[in-house]
Order: C-alpha cells, then sequence, then structure tokens
C-alpha cells in the first residue's frame, strides 16, 4: 500500500518533471524516426537484393552452350539476407559482405559490405532502435532516478516519510516500481510500432518470436540500468555525486569498454591477412589433386588407382569420363582444404568473440547488444549460417557440373563436349532458408546468460542498497 | 592577481579525488591508443616493404635471366618462360607492381577506415584490384571502432574536461565560499575565468606531456607542421567544452543540474546531433547496395564477350599501325584481343558505378556541410584526413591504380602490340608507381 503510493508518486514527480517528459519524447520521437527511415531502407535493400538473385540466376541460365566446367569458372552469387528485424537491430550486417562469388575450385569470402560506401560519419552514431537502446536510453533513466532518494533526502522529504514510520525498504521499492513504471511507458510506443511493423510485413513467426526475445532483452538491459540507478541513488550522498557517479558507470559501460575490449581482443588474437590466409592454402592445395592438372603427381595416382579398380590400362576404356571424375575429385580436395583454412579463420574470430561476451563481465551494455544481435539474428552466428549454406549449395551445384561432365562425356561426344543453354536452367538453385530456430549456436547463450547475471546482480545490489542500516 | 587565483585553485584541485583520477587514468588511455596506432603503422609499412622487395626480387630475377639468355644467346623453350615476353614482364603470375597510399605523418592517431577500406592493390596490364588484406577480419571487431587517439580526444577527453569544470562556482556557492568569493575587489566573470583558465591549462598540460612522451617512446613523429596543427585542434577543441562549462557555470544552477545540463550537451554533440545528421543524409541520398552493381558488372562482362570480335574489328579499323599481320604467334592472337575487350569492360564499368558513386557522393556531400554543426565530428573528420585514413583518400586508391596502370600499360602494350621483346638493360625502366 505505501509501496504503491509512494510508486505513484514517483510516476507524478517524473512526467512533472518537464526535462524528463521532454527527453522521454524525444527518445520516443526518435525511435518512432529511426523505425520509419529503417523500414523504408529495409524495403529498398530487400528488393535490390530480389532483383540481383534473379539477375545472377537469369545470367547463369543464360550462359548459352559451353562445357560444364566452364560453366563452375564462370560461377554464380549468393546475395546476403535482409530480414525487418535488422531495422531495429542491424548487428554486423553493415559490416559483412552483401555478396559471395560461388565458383569452382575455391571458397571466396563474402564481398563488398555496405560500410564500404556509406559516408563515414555513419560509424560515428547510426540512429537504429538498437543505438538508441543502447546508449540513449540508459542516460534517460539515469536523468530520470539519479535523485530518487537523494532528492528527497535533500529537500528533507525523507526524514518526514521515516517519521511516519515508512521503511527504507518500502521508499527504494517504491522509487524502483516508478521508475519503471516511467520505463514502461517509453518503451510501450516502441513495443507497437514494432509489432504493427511485424504483422504487416512478414508473417514469419521467427521474427516475431525475435522481437519478443529482443524486447525482453532491452527490457532487462534498462532493469539493470534502472536497479544501479536507483541503488546509487539510495547509497550516496548527494545528487550531484550519484549524478557524477553513474555516468562514470554509463561511459565505462558502453563506451570504454566495448572498444578496450574490442580491441585487445584483435591484438591477442589477429586474423592473418589474406595474403598470408591465401598462401596457406596455395600450399596445402599442392598436396593433392588438381583437377586441372593430369600429370601432377597425385593426379597420376589417382588415375592409377581408377584404371586399376575398373581393370582397364586407358582412361579411354573406362565407361566414363574421366576428367569429369577427377575434377569432382580435385574440387572435394580443395573443399576439405578450405574448409580447414576457414575454420581456423573462424575459431580466431570465435575466440575473440568469445573475449568480447566475456567482458561484459564489466559492462552490461556488451551482454545486452550481444544479446540482441543473437536474438534478432544479426550476428556472426547467423550470418555464418548463411555462408555455409551457400557453400552447400555451391559445392551441390559443382558435383551436379562434374557428374554431367563424367557421365556424358563419353566415346564420341567426349572431345570438345558442352552442354546446350537449356542445361542450366535445370540445375539446383538458391534460395537461401533462414533458419527457424532464433539460436544456433550454444556460445550465444553466453552473453543472454550474463545479461541475465547482470539482471540478478543488480537486483541484489539494490536489495542491499535497500536494507542497509542508517543513521537519518 | 592571476597568479594569486592560479595558486589558490591549485590548492583547491590538489585536494580533488577526480584530478587525480584524471592524472591516472588519461595518459594510460592516450598511451594505449598511441601504442595501438603505432602497431598499426608497423604492421603497415612491413606489408609495404615485403610487398616492394618481392617486387624488386621479381623483376632482378627476371633481368639475370634474361641477361643469361643474350650471353650465352640459347632459346626459351615456352613463350610464358620468356624473361623478355611483354607479358610475362606486365601481367603473368608475380608481375605487376603494388600502388600504395602511404601512411601519413598523423597516421598513428586515427584509424579512420582502414579497418574497412583497402590501402594497397596490385595493377598488371589488365586488372587494378584493391587488395583487401582486412577481409578476414571479424566484422563485429569493425562494428565497435578502434581505440585510437581520436577517439580518446573527440569521445573521452570532453567528459575529463566536464569533470573539471562543472562545478566551478556552484561548488562554491554549495561549500559556502561564494559569499567570500563575491566580497573580494574582482569581479565574479574574472574568478571563473581564472578558475577556468587554470583548468584548462592543467588538463591540456597532461595531454600534451603525455603525448609527446608516449609519442617519443613508439616512436611516433609529432615535430611537424601536421603535429603544430593538431596542437591547435586539440587546444580548441578542449577550450570548446571549457567554454560551455563556463557558460553553464554562469547560470546559478546547482552541480547536480550543472552536470546534468554538460552531460546533456556531450550527448548532443556526440550522439544525438551525428545520428541525426547521418540519418538525414543517409535517408535524402540512399545508396544502393553492391548486390545489383555486381550483376550489372556481369552483364557487362558477358555483353563484351558476345560482342567479342566485333569489337576486335573496330579496334583494328582504328589502329591499323598498332598491330603485327601475317603469321603470329597464338599467345599473341588471343592477348591481342584480350586487351582490347578488357579495355572496353573497363570502359564500361566505369559507366556503370557511376550510377553507384553519384549517390554516394551526393550523400557525403550532404554529412560534409551538416557536419559543421557538431565540433566533435568536424574534430574526427580532420584528424581522419591528416591521418589519410579518411574514406575520401582511401577511395583515391582506386584512381591512383588506373593511373599508374595507364603508365603501365604504356610500357608495355606498344611493345607487345609490335611483338618487340625486351632487352635487359630495358628492364631497368620498367615504370614503379609514386616515383
Amino acid at each position: 500500500m505505501v509501496i504503491s503510493s509512494i510508486a505513484r508518486n514517483e510516476v507524478q514527480r517524473l512526467i512533472r518533471d518537464k526535462v524528463v517528459t521532454a527527453l522521454g519524447l524525444l527518445i520516443i520521437l526518435l525511435i518512432a524516426s529511426s523505425i520509419a527511415t529503417g523500414v523504408i531502407y529495409f524495403r529498398e535493400l530487400e528488393a535490390q537484393h530480389q532483383q540481383a538473385e534473379q539477375l545472377a540466376r537469369a545470367q547463369w541460365e543464360n550462359q548459352g552452350e559451353k562445357n560444364p566446367h566452364s560453366a563452375a569458372h564462370y560461377g554464380t552469387f549468393a546475395f546476403q539476407p535482409v530480414t525487418v528485424v535488422s531495422v531495429f537491430e542491424p548487428g554486423v550486417n553493415r559490416y559483412t559482405g552483401v555478396s559471395l562469388f560461388l565458383e569452382g575450385h575455391r571458397q571466396n569470402f563474402a564481398a563488398h559490405s555496405l560500410a564500404e560506401d556509406k559516408d563515414t560519419s555513419r560509424r560515428f552514431a547510426e540512429l537504429t532502435p538498437a543505438f538508441i537502446f543502447t546508449y540513449l536510453f540508459p542516460l534517460f533513466i539515469i536523468l530520470a532516478g539519479y535523485r530518487s532518494v537523494t532528492g528527497e533526502r535533500e529537500s528533507g522529504m525523507y526524514r518526514f516519510l521515516k517519521s511516519q514510520g515508512i521503511g527504507r525498504f518500502q521508499v527504494i521499492a517504491g522509487k524502483t516500481i516508478g521508475l519503471w513504471v516511467v520505463v514502461l511507458l517509453i518503451f510501450l510506443p516502441f513495443l507497437l510500432i514494432g509489432l504493427a511493423l511485424l504483422l504487416f510485413t512478414t508473417p514469419s513467426g521467427t521474427d516475431v518470436w525475435r522481437f519478443v526475445l529482443m524486447a525482453t532483452i532491452w527490457l532487462l538491459y534498462f532493469g539493470v540500468v534502472a536497479n544501479i540507478t536507483i541503488g546509487v541513488s539510495a547509497l550516496v550522498n548527494s545528487s550531484g555525486t550519484s549524478m557524477v557517479l553513474l555516468l562514470s558507470l554509463w561511459i565505462l559501460s558502453s563506451l570504454l569498454v566495448p572498444r578496450l575490449a574490442t580491441n585487445i581482443a584483435s591484438t591477442l588474437h589477429p586474423v592473418p591477412n589474406t595474403s598470408e590466409f591465401l598462401q596457406a592454402v596455395q600450399n596445402d592445395l599442392m598436396h593433392g589433386i588438381d583437377g586441372h592438372n593430369p600429370f601432377s603427381e597425385h593426379s597420376l595416382a589417382f588415375q592409377d588407382s581408377v584404371l586399376a579398380a575398373h581393370g582397364v590400362d586407358d582412361i579411354a576404356d573406362l565407361p566414363f569420363n574421366f576428367r569429369g571424375l577427377m575434377l569432382q575429385e580435385g574440387e572435394e580436395f580443395e573443399k576439405r582444404i578450405f574448409d580447414y583454412h576457414l575454420g581456423k579463420i573462424d575459431a580466431i574470430h570465435q575466440r575473440q568473440n568469445h573475449f568480447f561476451s566475456l567482458s561484459s563481465l564489466f559492462s552490461p551494455t556488451i551482454a545486452a547488444r550481444l544479446s540482441s544481435m543473437s536474438v534478432a539474428g544479426t550476428d556472426m552466428v547467423a550470418f555464418r549460417h548463411f555462408t555455409a549454406s551457400a557453400e552447400e549449395f555451391r559445392i551441390a551445384l559443382m558435383r551436379e557440373l562434374n557428374m554431367d561432365l563424367k557421365m556424358n562425356a563419353v566415346g564420341e561426344r567426349a572431345a570438345g563436349y558442352t552442354v546446350d543453354g537449356s542445361f542450366f536452367a535445370q540445375t539446383i538453385s538458391f534460395t537461401y532458408e533462414r533458419p527457424e530456430k532464433v539460436l544456433l549456436a550454444r556460445s550465444q547463450l553466453i552473453p543472454i546468460s550474463l545479461t541475465m547475471l547482470w539482471f540478478l546482480l543488480s537486483a541484489i545490489f539494490l536489495g542491499f542498497a535497500a536494507r542497509i542500516q542508517e543513521e537519518v | 592577481m592571476m597568479r594569486h587565483l592560479f595558486l589558490f585553485e591549485w590548492l583547491h584541485i590538489r585536494k580533488s579525488g577526480a584530478f587525480w583520477g584524471i592524472v591516472g587514468v588519461l595518459p594510460l588511455m592516450i598511451g594505449f591508443s598511441l601504442f595501438l596506432g603505432s602497431q598499426r603503422i608497423a604492421h603497415q609499412e612491413e606489408t609495404m616493404a615485403q610487398l616492394r622487395a618481392s617486387e624488386r626480387e621479381f623483376y632482378e630475377a627476371k633481368r639475370q635471366e634474361l641477361k643469361a639468355i643474350e650471353q650465352d644467346g640459347s632459346s626459351v623453350d615456352m613463350w610464358w618462360q620468356n624473361p623478355a615476353n611483354p607479358l610475362v614482364l606486365g601481367q603473368f603470375g608475380q608481375a605487376g607492381k603494388h600502388v600504395f597510399l602511404e601512411p601519413k605523418p598523423l597516421s598513428a592517431l586515427a584509424a579512420g577506415q582502414l579497418d574497412i577500406l583497402p590501402f594497397y592493390g596490385r595493377v598488371t596490364l589488365t586488372g587494378t584490384e584493391p587488395l583487401r588484406d582486412n577481409a578476414l577480419e571479424n566484422p563485429f571487431m569493425q562494428v565497435s571502432g578502434s581505440f585510437d587517439f581520436a577517439f580518446v580526444l573527440v569521445w573521452l577527453i570532453p567528459l575529463f574536461v566536464i569533470v573539471m569544470g562543472y562545478n566551478v562556482i556552484s561548488s562554491e556557492r554549495e561549500g559556502g565560499t561564494f559569499a567570500l568569493l563575491t566580497s573580494q575587489p574582482v569581479s565574479m566573470k574574472r574568478i571563473l575565468a581564472g578558475k577556468l583558465l587554470f583548468r584548462y591549462l592543467l588538463v591540456l598540460g597532461i595531454i600534451l606531456v603525455s603525448m609527446t612522451a608516449w609519442a617519443l617512446l613508439f616512436g611516433i613523429d609529432l615535430l611537424n607542421r601536421d603535429g603544430g596543427l593538431l596542437l591547435i585542434v586539440v587546444s580548441a577543441y578542449i577550450a570548446f567544452w571549457f567554454l560551455l562549462c563556463a557558460l553553464v557555470n554562469m547560470a546559478k544552477t546547482g552541480s547536480a543540474v550543472n552536470a546534468v545540463i554538460l552531460a546533456g550537451l556531450w550527448v548532443f554533440f556526440l550522439l544525438l546531433l551525428p545520428s541525426i545528421i547521418t540519418l538525414t543524409s543517409s535517408t535524402v541520398h540512399p545508396v544502393p547496395s553492391r548486390a545489383l552493381w555486381i550483376t550489372e558488372q556481369r552483364a557487362i562482362q558477358q555483353e563484351v564477350e558476345s560482342e567479342g570480335e566485333e569489337l576486335f574489328d573496330l579496334w583494328i579499323v582504328d589502329h591499323p599501325k598498332e598491330f603485327v599481320e601475317g603469321d603470329t604467334p597464338q599467345f599473341y592472337n588471343i592477348w591481342l584481343r584480350r586487351f582490347v575487350w578488357a579495355e572496353t569492360v573497363q570502359e564500361r564499368k566505369q559507366e556503370a558505378e557511376r550510377l553507384f558513386e553519384e549517390p554516394r557522393m551526393r550523400q557525403t556531400a550532404l554529412a560534409a556541410r551538416l557536419r559543421p554543426l557538431s565540433p566533435p565530428m568536424t574534430v574526427q573528420t580532420w584528424l581522419e584526413r591528416k591521418a589519410g585514413t579518411d574514406a575520401d583518400r582511401l577511395r583515391s586508391l582506386d584512381e591512383e591504380m588506373h593511373a599508374f596502370q595507364q603508365k603501365w600499360q604504356d610500357f608495355f602494350l606498344p611493345r607487345f602490340r609490335m611483338l618487340e621483346f625486351f632487352a635487359s638493360d630495358e628492364l631497368k625502366e620498367i615504370p614503379s608507381p609514386g616515383h
């Protein structure tokens, strides 16, 4: 009873506070405009990628009469999927390449990120809901709550409440609930706009889940900030100290620790540069079948084994085209080499990300941001899912081409074998299926559990601040 | 008078924990940022040195080979093994030269867009491929950005300034010494100015001393014209934030409110205004994704392939005296055509490129017009430009590579087209970029 009236009072105080109201409205306005412009951009991007996909497929299908292996070199493209959830949380999307060239013999890196073409001031700040929630919203909570207890003390109200028999715990609980209500009031429009947008654009159930989980993560994060804010305000003597302390914590958590952690992570676990990487791949490729070089040691050994298995002396006597088989064999070998080396790079990235995840022990902001990327499906795990599917398609397509060569380029047709243009229309095509599960890897659970841990710790801290003995 | 003010300020500040906190933390941050910067430069220079050495080695080896052939009059079996062949020297294998954007004097201070855009590329007769050394970087690392001096200066130092300046007068009022101050025969404005000036010099001193010390330790040369300009920019930027402190202190508000207002100004200048500026520029002039550009490039390639012989015939008509007729080797016939096609592809690609470049340039121009509204953005841009790591400079790599390719082609193509092979002493004249 007492708690709820204190809470009601606190809400009233905050709503009457012109600065708090103005900033609250500003945040709502910023969220609304970031979503509006984000949706326009998302639509354009989606249309461009669809168009590019169709064009790439058309180009593949209309490449005309040629040898299937020439088509393997001609290759085709996969384009980074665009999801509506990225309007709220773009994650790493702007920094990963938008296109992946799929060709025979090699795995390429995704190229041409959106960041390359954007004006550089974008890196300074980019107005998206995730940006607002990471940086601005916590500041708003701090501003609304830094003098929730110190203010009462400074105005003498606190003594008065105490003399009425109201306990410290009740005051703090009431203040906390009041601040929570205000936070929810400002967050509510975002929830409504977001859900409306989702319902009008995609019917995918996963996206709705993603949104709901993302909103939960942000609410947990705001809870951490609110708890710490009230706790600090209850523990220090003056509003000024409370403000300075809270701001310092905010700077540490959202500005300093993230930059320090990423830079330390990439110094501790450096990624080799591209030329070193390609050199290492090249060195390993020398030790296996080169589909283009029938005279290499490995190719000859393979040829001998095939001839022996079929009990013939000449590849012309084989019931299939040997070159097709050898190309396929080479392709599989090359894939193993690339998988191995790309796997090593992946492991480095994961070590970096792991370090970064763990640094959220010092920064709830990192925990929240990583979790929100994970549940939004815009983190590295989601991107790797896309590149892995594209690679699966590539290898299947190559097999199709090589098998055609192997089975059909026999006898008289072997020399100068070509397929006519209609062949390419019948080859498999690539449409990226986004995963139905929200989370794909166990590593994604680390930041999510750390976010919850932070919430728990902040609640304990608040409880401690509320229970402490004091002299009034 | 000032001497007294400074002395008392010093006695006052000496007791402040916040001040000693700054003295402890700020130099460390500057040091770490400069350390990372010097490592970045070292890495860049190592890459450049390695590639230049391998270029020199390649051409020296070719020259020796050629010399040996000239001396004993032997012949080479295969045309692609002949070190006198312009194709072998200008196009195949390790042939070609790297074009670099050299680090500038202040490069260590701002990483800019170096983690996104390449700073060098290799030029051959048909290729100008920027080398994305950082293609394997973790995109996640790019999201959060570099911990460079620009970050410390633009983002963090204003916060230290605010801590030093938010309660210069209000604390006197709150501590009860305000009345004492007003009873002195000095105006309040002068006292405020004196106090802030002292704190300004103190902060500036900490920054300059630690910058100089770390720069000496990490071998970063700041004693040049740009270093002088940097001094002015740093002083002006810090002065800007102290000025804001002064304005806020002139209002008769309490320390807490002052802190809120100053923090609000920080958020406004560093987060809010920039995000609105970028939102405006990218909404007014959206840049399309490269997805379409890629398919466009491929379409051009196909188009040129299908026009193949026709294009070549046209070229023959236009350049009647620039090739050898009659019984020519097969590689000559193939590559004579390929160069014509490559040139056509490049021309048409440039045309298509413009469709993507123009919106990007409009977006950049609009952002540049709005940027002066935010001093932090202005300082950041200035630093990146002086460091040579801004997007404009990094994008100029393409132009530089094309310019050098022109020289490269001028050197090799006429010789190839007339089937005139090189002599070993001519190899010294092979052009190098930027010399």
